[in-house]
């Protein structure tokens, strides 16, 4: 299997006030092409450094990132990006937000509303294509900001705890869309996260960090086929026997006891 | 955002306090206030039905350097903080200049401008583009400076060229934040435009109030008066009008009250 996003060795180290602080220390990690991997962990464990440093937006301190077999030095437009922070641009309207990454990889101005028109309404937002941004809830802008990066043509999608901010049924709502958007466009996807529910139900696999500095604790991999991701899988005994084993990793690497022990 | 019911109460006051500075200015002059410190209505109409079809044409003339002054030193002032923005050694050279020479008000330049341009309308017009420039150079490199990282971060990750990041986030992005420099370029725009007039130009309302000075002819020079405040009030109205037109996007729209 071709890997898309590999971290060789990556450490993370900040200087706080002239006293180091390391974030991130060995990170070894692959995600192979057309993978969904979810990466979880306590926060503050260095999940978003990742993410920036695979986008380019900062560099390790120490090892090197590849994405598409190159080495990651600047910003670039290989991977899109959901961030944490809203990102949908205010001056334009929703349909011109998601049709922004179309106007520059050439795609033929013929074509680019149809596909906008498509992302919409995989997010549920059609009757809003020419609203402003300040007039949708923050959930529904979060969707646009989604719509726009699945719209652009980038292979690899680095999102950022994206649904971190939406209530529960619009949270399942765009999982299933998450789902659907890998199942027709198979790109490769890293999904930070700190809900291990989300993790498993998205993931192929999981990878569990510790607590600061973050190092790799775990792999898990996740067992259900695509087809088996419906809502009721989360009330499964084996989805809820791999969320409780996930939860253990997490506490041991904290270094407080185990749920199972104390259950 | 401001009540609409708020909004009709404060121009409604606003009137108030007018109609009752024209009413004190009617009753007071020439009464008891000497024309000649504070002339009264019918002296000032006395003024403006002397010098008939001049007052519009030297009405006209400051008009028109004002707006070819900031017509033309908004928009490279912005392309000068922009190009600042986008790269280092153009910022390292021009931000030393210009901030070194920015405490310097414009003014004090004239005799220098005469001297170099000599009387013409070009001279005038340069010096008040000048003073537009200098606010909309240190505004927009400001507002560059302020953008949230994400709105950049998100562009280019989305592919937008360098170009056309520029073109379609970071100009709409810092647009709100160079209304105020607008404003103020266009009330710096009709100082300079009075003051260049004051010395040396042959027409406008400054040249006008400068020789009514010479004859203690205050009726004229508070007519001048008059007629920059209503200029620059309605130059004012149309950038506002225009600007909340613009950033109708945003959370906060303009005032435009």
């Amino acid at each position: 299997m071709q890997s898309s996003v590999v971290f060789q060795n990556v450490s993370k180290v900040y200087d706080e006030q002239g006293f180091p602080y390391t974030a991130l220390d060995g990170i070894n990690l692959e995600v192979a092409s057309e993978e969904i991997l979810c990466l979880v962990g306590p926060s503050g464990c260095g999940k978003t450094s990742l993410l920036n440093m695979a986008a380019g937006f900062d560099s390790p301190s120490e090892g090197r990132i590849l994405v598409a077999g190159k080495e990651v030095k600047r910003p670039h437009s290989d991977c899109g990006v959901a961030f944490q922070a809203d990102a949908v641009f205010p001056w334009m309207t929703v349909a011109k937000n998601v049709g922004f990454g179309l106007r520059w990889n050439r795609t033929p101005p013929a074509d680019r509303e149809s596909i906008i028109r498509h992302y919409l309404r995989l997010v549920d937002l059609e009757a809003f294509e020419d609203r402003w941004p300040r007039e949708l809830s923050g959930g529904m802008r979060k969707r646009v900001d989604l719509a726009r990066v699945f719209a652009g043509a980038a292979p690899i999608l680095l999102l950022d705890e994206p649904f971190g901010s939406l209530d529960v049924l619009t949270k399942a709502d765009m999982q299933r869309v998450l789902l659907d958007v890998w199942r027709a466009d198979r790109k490769t996807i890293l999904f930070i996260t700190h809900d291990i529910e989300e993790a498993i139900f998205l993931g192929h696999r999981v990878v569990v960090l510790s607590k600061s500095p973050g190092r790799v604790l775990r792999t898990f991999t996740v067992p259900f086929s695509l087809d088996e991701r419906q809502e009721q899988l989360k009330l499964e005994p084996r989805f809820i026997a791999l969320r409780r084993a996930i939860i253990d990793v997490l506490a041991a690497g904290d270094g407080s006891p185990s749920i199972s022990e104390i259950s | 955002m401001r009540q609409k019911g708020e909004q009709i109460q404060g121009t409604l006051i606003a009137f108030i306090v007018l109609s009752l500075l024209a009413a004190a200015w009617f009753l007071l002059t020439p009464r008891f206030v000497r024309d000649l410190m504070f002339p009264s209505p019918a002296s000032v109409w006395q003024s403006v039905t002397t010098l008939g079809w001049e007052l519009p044409w030297h009405a006209a003339a400051t008009f028109a350097r004002v707006l070819l002054g900031w017509g033309s030193g908004v928009p490279l002032g912005i392309f000068m903080g922009l190009t600042m923005s986008w790269n280092a050694r153009v910022h390292a050279v021009a931000h030393t200049v210009i901030e070194g020479v920015r405490p310097l008000p414009p003014i004090a330049l004239i005799p220098f401008f005469i001297l170099w341009f000599g009387l013409g309308m070009f001279g005038q017009v340069l010096l008040i583009a000048l003073g537009c420039f200098m606010v909309l150079t240190v505004n927009t490199y400001t507002a560059v400076r302020n953008i949230p990282q994400v709105y950049l971060r998100a562009g280019v990750t989305l592919g937008a060229p360098r170009l056309a990041l520029y073109q379609s986030v970071i100009l709409p992005a810092i647009l709100p934040s160079l209304v105020g420099g607008f404003r103020i370029a266009a009330g710096l725009a009709f100082g300079l435009a009075l003051a260049s007039e004051f010395m040396g130009a042959q027409s406008g309302i400054g040249f006008l109030m400068m020789v009514a000075e010479r004859t203690l002819n205050t009726n004229t020079i508070l007519l001048g008066v008059i007629i920059i405040a209503v200029e620059s009030y309605l130059f004012d109205l149309v950038i506002r009008h225009v600007s909340a037109h613009l950033c109708r996007w945003t959370d906060t729209p303009l005032e435009l009250s």
